[in-house]
């Protein structure tokens, strides 16, 4: 049985400072187990300027137990799954503890996307890519950052319609911009030897 | 034959196993005993490989069957429970009015502690109410505020 009366109090207390931290959290509905996090992206990295949101769910153990959190925002992250958001983090894991709440948790989840730890990914492609290619994996990551973490993307709207008025799906448009960080050119070439 | 899985729940044996013994993740031990004398004992790898021809192995598998039947017989006597062994790594006491702790939060329940609650305190000084601890304890033996780990005593 979830300690209601304990994420009650945690709620009240993350949500005061909302200003200085950057970090919110709310009911996804009327049930106190299923929540919405947001974190603002770190200032001096590819994700600055965007809005995370991360799914939490809280088991029937919480505190004792850690909460369940990914990242329902796509982000390109060596400790983050590109596809499903899972986290690859120690204290939501085996280094949990009751004193812990879903604040520090979210605190460490933006000190991650601050501090990638490539040796020990979540997903081995863009780890890969961090530690091969720092400048298009800096690049990709500004991008997914630029396309799903902010409310208005108008640069990337722009690419896409320019690119969609040539006569390309836009669907496909989006996912070849996405490949390539968001490069016109390239996506353009890319396309076109398609 | 008895055939039995080394699992977090025996944190000194993994330690054992840890300081002395062969790789980590050989977690499988087989041992034949008579009356608590154990005769053979070897250890298997997780991925089934026997290691039972390295000499210094086989060693450190007896020593541990030896520490498992003894932890056995304990808990099977009545003398050594879990709970018991929790209940003496903390300290109980009350609080008083005129103990500044009045007005702080137990980091488990984020509730204050009131005068007339129950407070258990661990043995680096750290405080959350009594039944709060005890159920974390029952699930790991560390302090949630600074990860102090205690080992349990058999006494
Ligand atoms: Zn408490
Ligand atoms: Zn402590």
């Amino acid at each position: 049985m979830v300690d209601f009366s304990r994420v009650q109090k945690e709620l009240q207390e993350c949500n005061k400072d909302i200003n200085v931290s950057g970090i919110s959290v709310n009911p996804k509905s009327d049930n106190l187990s299923n929540l919405i996090g947001t974190i603002t992206g770190p200032v001096g990295t590819p994700y600055e300027g965007g809005t995370f949101k991360i799914d939490i769910d809280l088991p029937g153990g919480y505190p004792f137990e850690p909460p369940k959190m990914k990242f329902a925002t796509k982000v390109w992250h060596p400790n983050i799954s590109s596809q499903s958001g899972a986290i690859c983090l120690d204290i939501l894991k085996d280094q949990w503890s009751p004193a812990l709440t879903i604040k520090t948790a979210l605190l460490s989840i933006q000190a991650l996307l601050s501090a990638p730890a490539p040796d020990d990914p979540q997903d081995a492609v863009v780890a890969q890519q961090y530690l091969k290619d720092y400048q298009t994996f800096a690049n990709t990551a500004r991008y997914w950052t630029e396309s799903f973490a902010k409310t208005s993307s108008a640069g990337v709207e722009e690419k896409v319609g320019k690119l969609a008025e040539m006569g390309f799906p836009e669907a496909l448009v989006r996912t070849t911009l996405e490949a390539v960080g968001g490069d016109e050119n390239l996506a353009l070439e890319k396309l076109l030897s398609g | 034959m008895a055939r039995l899985w080394i699992c977090k729940y025996f944190e000194n044996f993994e330690s054992v196993l840890f300081v002395n013994g062969p790789p980590y993740d050989t977690l499988q031990m087989e041992f034949t005993s008579n009356n608590g004398v154990v005769t053979v004992s070897r250890l298997v790898s997780r991925d089934k490989e026997l290691l039972e021809d390295e000499e210094g192995y086989r060693e450190q598998s007896t020593l541990l069957a030896r520490l498992v039947l003894w932890y056995e017989s304990l808990c099977t006597n009545g003398i050594f429970s879990l709970a018991k062994a929790i209940e003496q790594s903390i300290k109980i006491s009350r609080l008083s009015k005129e103990k500044e702790e009045v007005g702080d939060i137990c980091a488990i329940c984020h509730e204050e502690f009131r005068g007339d609650e129950v407070i258990g305190t661990l043995k680096c000084k750290h405080s959350y109410h009594e039944e709060c601890i005890k159920k974390w304890l029952l699930l790991k033996r560390t302090c949630p505020i600074c990860r102090a780990v205690f080992c349990l005593r058999f006494t």
